[in-house]
């Protein structure tokens, strides 16, 4: 079920200069007010993966798009962008319902998202968690 | 940043009435199971002990190889593993169903390639297969009932015998393994069959009281030993390492040390009276230290040359550690599921591989008149160290924390409780507050003082000074002043997603961080009665005790998941973790020193305290 949410142009912008440009180490996302539509809440270049978790609020839903990089166990860096759907436990549920159905417009906006994660208390989206998730496979 | 293992107290072997316990040693080691665990207990110095906690089952025999290299161990299920004992990792070799029923003994071949595990299976008793394989090497069979007790001739030609309930025992000829003949000697349950080492003879022993010796090689009744001390069941034997002398173990309280040669027991040690000192197994560890087990989980460890008690007892917990207090530094208490309190001493120094024979860490049973059931909660007194115990025997006790020399010792003071208690906290001024299902009471020098019926379901306690923070199963805490006389509620705290499980004060008193059944670890600051943060959410399962540093900058969380983890105030995002602190589940954890590295204490299901160093992030 979509909710008919629509995505604003700055999302898109933001997420290709962080993409292409690198300009960005880490973008996240919110609804507007009206919950109309989805919007750019901060952008930032901090390296350190803690400021990011930091920036995840305690008790609301938002998206992010993290440029996670790391190294491989024999060797060599790599680059993943990864986009998480934070809900967590302590969100109103009316928030989560609204997040939840709104996330495919914002997600499918996004080309070349190479993991998803879905975090609903901070061990989920915690770095060891991650890079479990982003070092599986390739 | 980081956390090392660094000693274990472990748990003492878990005993049944009428059942035979095997012990097993090799030099100063001895082995043996308690529920799900195996433990190689270090004789000498605890802390150099090592745990095994893979089996799914309850364990029930665990024996290392002649070759030392791998111990093989067996559960109530049927199920043998065999592992590395070398290695850290303890790497699993293979694992065999081999029958359909508990086992009770098993045993290896002098070259380490097959082992015996027999039992009570449904459709045999018994079973002999090879180490690497788990391929058969011959069959056990012959008896009707359950086996107890199997033991393997070391040298070629290959033998066996295994006793039985069916009072007989089978001789088999090997390998591969095959039915010899029965040897009808005993009038009821055998219980144990060992062979010596030299391979010359084997000794049977049995509830009839009586001792049988037979010829290695051909099975033939040598003698009985009528110069017979013990008058109940002869629950075990184990031999000296020169095959000269070997030592029984009975129901009745008495150990005796026989010689062969002339077949007169050379002495024989009583152990007092009743239930708890019934002696029901033994090993023979190094050349001169007789291992022999109590009903009550006590080793009373002999040495053939002194007289008429044991050199030393060595006494641990037999069930789970349900809590833990800190006496001082370096001796903490823990309490246990079955009542009893015991008291942990270390002396914090690095270990070294090199087992030394100073005894400075040790557990020891604490004295007096102690609980008869489940202690459920245990608080230091800051002001005068006394620690105050609570139990489902409906009592708070007191337990005198000693000085110098003293050990710990329960106090013949007791109160009793209106209902059961569930938790227990000691404020500033002395007074003793005890959580309990129906209500909330106050002691103070063993006289109720205050009582409090709630309106809400209340289900922990904590207190700084005067100020007392009660949980409910309503996911609130409610933040209380105690002015001596009453207590008054002035704040309620709202960030918990779960029944409030555990609840610790910081030492300044400021933060209060709370737990509940979903994993969660809340933080409060106290003056403002605000959230902090609750982003401490790590855990799986309940959390069942809270611990801070002295600098109240660090707090450890102990959880049902097993797992143990050390938040920061400073950065609540980083962490550190300890997996599987308790196998079985976490029930209490305790800082001994916050210094850099710090040290910690674990405890849980299993019945083993395990010590950690904690580097923090910098």
């Amino acid at each position: 079920m979509a909710s008919g949410v629509g995505v604003n142009d700055m999302c898109l912008n933001e997420y290709q200069a962080l993409k292409l440009k690198k300009a960005h180490k880490y973008i996240i996302f919110s609804l507007n007010k009206e919950l109309t539509e989805i919007v750019v809440e901060k952008t930032s270049s901090s390296q350190s993966y803690d400021d990011f978790i930091a920036d995840l609020p305690e008790t609301e839903c938002r998206w992010a798009v993290y440029d996670f990089e790391f190294e491989k166990e024999e060797g060599g860096k790599r680059n993943k962008i990864i986009f998480v759907s934070w809900s967590p436990d302590g969100a109103k549920i009316k928030q989560k319902m609204l997040f939840a159905s709104s996330k495919d417009a914002l997600r499918r906006a996004l080309v070349g998202v190479a993991v998803e994660i879905q975090g609903t208390d901070y061990s989920e989206v915690a770095y060891e968690s991650v890079l479990d998730k982003a070092s599986r496979g390739h | 940043m980081s956390s090392k293992p660094t000693g274990v107290f472990p748990a003492n072997p878990v005993t049944t009435r009428g059942l035979s316990v095997k012990l097993s040693a090799v030099k100063d080691k001895v082995i043996y199971t308690n529920g799900k665990t195996v433990i190689i207990r270090n004789l000498n110095n605890p802390l150099l002990s090592t745990t095994y906690s893979e089996h799914v089952h309850n364990a029930t025999v665990a024996r290392i190889s002649p070759s030392g290299y791998y111990c093989a161990s067996a559960d109530t299920n049927g199920t043998v593993r065999v592992w590395d004992t070398v290695g850290e990792d303890q790497t699993l070799k293979g694992e065999y169903k081999v029958i359909s029923g508990r086992i009770n003994d098993l045993a290896w071949d002098g070259e380490s390639k097959r082992i015996i595990a027999v039992g009570d299976g449904r459709e045999k008793f018994g079973h002999a297969f090879m180490m690497e394989t788990g391929s058969s090497t011959g069959e056990i069979s012959g008896h009707s009932k359950a086996i107890n007790a199997v033991s393997i001739r070391h040298q070629r030609p290959f033998r066996a015998a295994t006793a039985a309930d069916d009072s007989t025992i089978v001789f088999h000829q090997g390998v591969p393994f095959k039915y010899d003949k029965t040897i009808k000697t005993h009038t009821k349950f055998v219980q144990d069959v060992q062979y010596a080492p030299s391979g010359d003879h084997f000794v049977s022993v049995g509830s009839d009281a009586k001792i049988f010796l037979y010829d290695g090689k051909t099975g033939d009744t040598v003698s009985e030993f009528t110069a017979n001390p013990h008058t109940g069941s002869i629950m075990a034997s184990s031999w000296c390492p020169d095959s000269a002398s070997f030592v029984t173990s009975s129901a009745d309280c008495t150990v005796t040390l026989w010689d062969v040669q002339n077949q007169k027991p050379v002495s024989t040690w009583k152990l007092g009276s009743g239930v708890d000192n019934q002696q029901v197994g033994n090993a023979w560890s190094g050349n001169r230290d007789i291992v022999s087990l109590s009903m009550s989980g006590d080793l009373n460890i002999f040495d053939p040359r002194v007289g008429d008690k044991p050199a030393r007892i060595i006494s641990a917990p037999q069930k789970a550690i349900t809590a833990m207090a800190p006496v001082d530094d370096k001796t903490f208490l823990g309490g246990t599921a079955d009542g009893r309190v015991y008291s942990f001493t270390t002396s914090l120094a690095p270990q070294k591989a090199v087992s030394t024979t100073t005894l400075n860490d040790e557990s020891r049973h604490i004295a007096g008149a102690g609980h008869s059931n489940f202690v459920s909660g245990l608080a230091s007194n800051t002001r005068d160290h006394n620690i105050y115990s609570i139990g489902y025997d409906d009592r708070v006790r007191e337990i005198d924390a000693g000085s110098g020399s003293d050990a710990p010792s329960f106090t013949s003071a007791s109160a009793s409780t209106a209902s059961q208690p569930k938790s227990v906290a000691v404020t500033g001024d002395g007074t003793v507050l005890v959580l309990e299902i129906n209500s909330i009471e106050a002691f103070r020098s063993n006289q109720r003082v205050f009582e409090q019926t709630p309106k809400f379901v209340q289900s922990a306690i904590a207190a700084s000074n005067s100020v007392v923070a009660i949980g409910g199963e309503d996911q609130k805490v409610r933040i209380n002043d105690w002015d001596g006389k009453s207590l008054r509620e002035v704040a309620v705290l709202e960030g918990n997603k779960g029944i409030i499980s555990a609840l610790a004060f910081s030492p300044d008193g400021k933060l209060l961080a709370s737990g509940d059944s979903s994993g969660r670890v809340a933080l409060f600051d106290v003056k403002e009665k605000l959230l902090i943060t609750s982003r401490w959410s790590f855990h799986s399962a309940r959390i069942n005790s809270l611990s801070w540093t002295s600098d109240s900058l660090h707090c450890a969380s102990a959880s049902l998941d097993t797992h143990v983890y050390i938040w920061s105030v400073a950065k609540p995002t980083k962490n550190i973790v300890i997996k599987k602190a308790a196998p079985g589940g976490a029930n209490s954890v305790l800082w001994l020193d916050s210094g850099s590295p710090a040290k910690l204490a674990t405890a849980g299901a299993d019945g083993c305290v395990r010590l950690w160093e904690v580097k923090f992030h910098a």
